[in-house]
């Protein structure tokens, strides 16, 4: 699962958001790591939404005309989003085990 | 964060937000039609959101021009993007056979008769009169046999032969020797010579000359003469560019046809699957053999026109079922309305 896609899922894991609201959820989650541009977010929610990942949980009409989709997790982004949350726990966990227990670091690393 | 209701009020209601409205509308256009019909009206809203925040600008039109190109190339999986890329090919084919074919109707000469060829090939042509004198006036040639007449229409030709007019003589070994001084001949008759697949080529005014001396046995041997219209560079010219054209376009129909059909119901997808599949082998041949013949396009001698696919024995009735198909596919990717259906709101379980 790339960068994007897990911050846009884990942004959705809160509750429903429409467009702009993930992109700013997304950018405050990840503390400005990752930006989306609404064609990448649109392209994002396309794939997901085919995948069944999220859904469109209601709209919003205005009277000018204007739309307002609201996206939220579907049970099975739910469980996608776990596993991959999961292994990355997994991971980090790894790499700070072996930075803790590893042969040395930092100046201890390099011969006297 | 702004709501609907505030936006309406700040942007869609004031010129200004009326003008930025309507500059999205044409940025949008960027996108495939199937993209907008599915997220336009709520991109509109998501940038409109992103300018009363102050986060659009110039730069942000272009990202979204560049963002809804690359949506227009955008194939998802390995099966799509092989489609895509035969589909290219096949537009390719398509493309360089119908470019060329027009060029070369427009810039080629007129085909001679048979007393302009003969006149022209006089300096070369044994004594005596041709065993047999054949003229077509078509880059793909022909055939005189009558059931061949008939069938090749249909199936294609298995030969091809550059058309104009053949003379064909039978005489003697010496007389066929005599073909040595051809070169010499033509020259003082102002053609351009050279020598090429084990025959003589000349060219003069747009007109080419092929003379070919084939020993058949000690006695006699064969010469052929060739009189046909050179075939024009431009033809060749329109066909490569028609390659580029072809290609790019082939592939964003095959995108957007893609992108389409993955929102259809499964008998639907199937069915789209199933001809696009048989419509693009079945071109594949005679498109294939049209690039080819563009990319080894040789001027010098005996160059095939950019069309000869079409031509080709199977290739033909290959190239003119596979379109079929794959215009049936085209239309079971769409739906009634010839539109992507926009994904409704889902049912709340709470």
């Amino acid at each position: 699962m790339q960068e994007p896609t897990f911050v846009i899922l884990t942004v959705l894991a809160d509750g429903e958001q429409h467009g702009y609201g993930i992109m700013r959820a997304v950018e405050g989650t990840s503390r400005g790591a990752v930006t989306l541009r609404p064609g990448t977010l649109y392209a994002a929610l396309d794939r997901l939404t085919l995948e069944g990942l999220v859904r469109v949980s209601r709209e919003e009409h205005s009277p000018g005309g204007q739309l307002r989709r609201y996206y939220d997790l579907t049970p099975a982004g739910g469980d996608a989003l776990r596993i991959e949350a999961e292994k990355r726990r997994q991971l980090a966990l790894l790499a700070l085990r072996r930075l803790r227990n590893g042969p040395a670091t930092g100046a201890t690393a390099h011969p006297a | 964060m702004t709501s609907t209701d505030d936006l309406e009020e700040t942007f869609v209601s004031t010129p200004s937000g009326g003008r930025l409205v309507a500059r999205y509308r044409r940025l949008l256009l960027a996108y495939p039609r199937w993209h907008r019909d599915l997220h336009a009206a709520d991109m509109l809203t998501t940038l409109m959101d992103e300018a009363a925040d102050g986060r659009g600008g110039p730069r942000a039109g272009l990202t979204l021009i560049a963002d809804g190109i690359r949506c227009r190339f955008r194939v998802g999986g390995w099966a799509a993007l092989v489609f895509a890329m035969l589909c290219a090919v096949a537009g390719a084919g398509l493309a360089a056979g119908l470019a060329g074919r027009a060029a070369w109707e427009v810039t080629s000469k007129p085909w001679p008769t048979q007393a302009q060829a003969q006149a022209m090939a006089a300096p070369v042509l044994p004594a005596g009169a041709p065993v047999s004198v054949t003229r077509f006036d078509d880059a793909l040639g022909g055939s005189t046999d009558g059931v061949d007449r008939l069938l090749i229409p249909l199936l294609g030709d298995p030969e091809w032969h550059p058309g104009g007019v053949t003379l064909h003589y039978v005489t003697s070994s010496a007389a066929a020797r005599g073909v040595a001084a051809a070169p010499s001949l033509l020259h003082v008759a102002g053609w351009h010579t050279h020598s090429a697949r084990g025959g003589l080529v000349a060219e003069r005014d747009d007109v080419r000359l092929t003379l070919l001396a084939a020993g058949r046995d000690f006695g006699t041997s064969d010469v052929v003469v060739q009189v046909y219209p050179a075939p024009p560079t431009a033809a060749y010219t329109a066909a490569t560019v028609g390659i580029v054209v072809g290609a790019v376009g082939a592939w964003l129909v095959a995108a957007a046809a893609v992108a389409r059909q993955r929102r259809q119901s499964f008998a639907r997808r199937v069915r789209a699957r199933l001809l696009a599949t048989g419509g693009i082998l079945a071109v594949l041949p005679a498109t294939t053999i049209n690039v080819i013949a563009t990319v080894q396009a040789d001027t010098d001698a005996s160059a095939a026109p950019p069309w000869l696919g079409f031509g080709v024995i199977f290739a033909r009735p290959g190239a003119a079922v596979g379109a079929v198909l794959l215009m049936a596919a085209l239309v079971t990717s769409r739906n009634r309305h010839g539109a992507a259906v926009a994904p409704a709101p889902s049912p709340r379980t709470t």
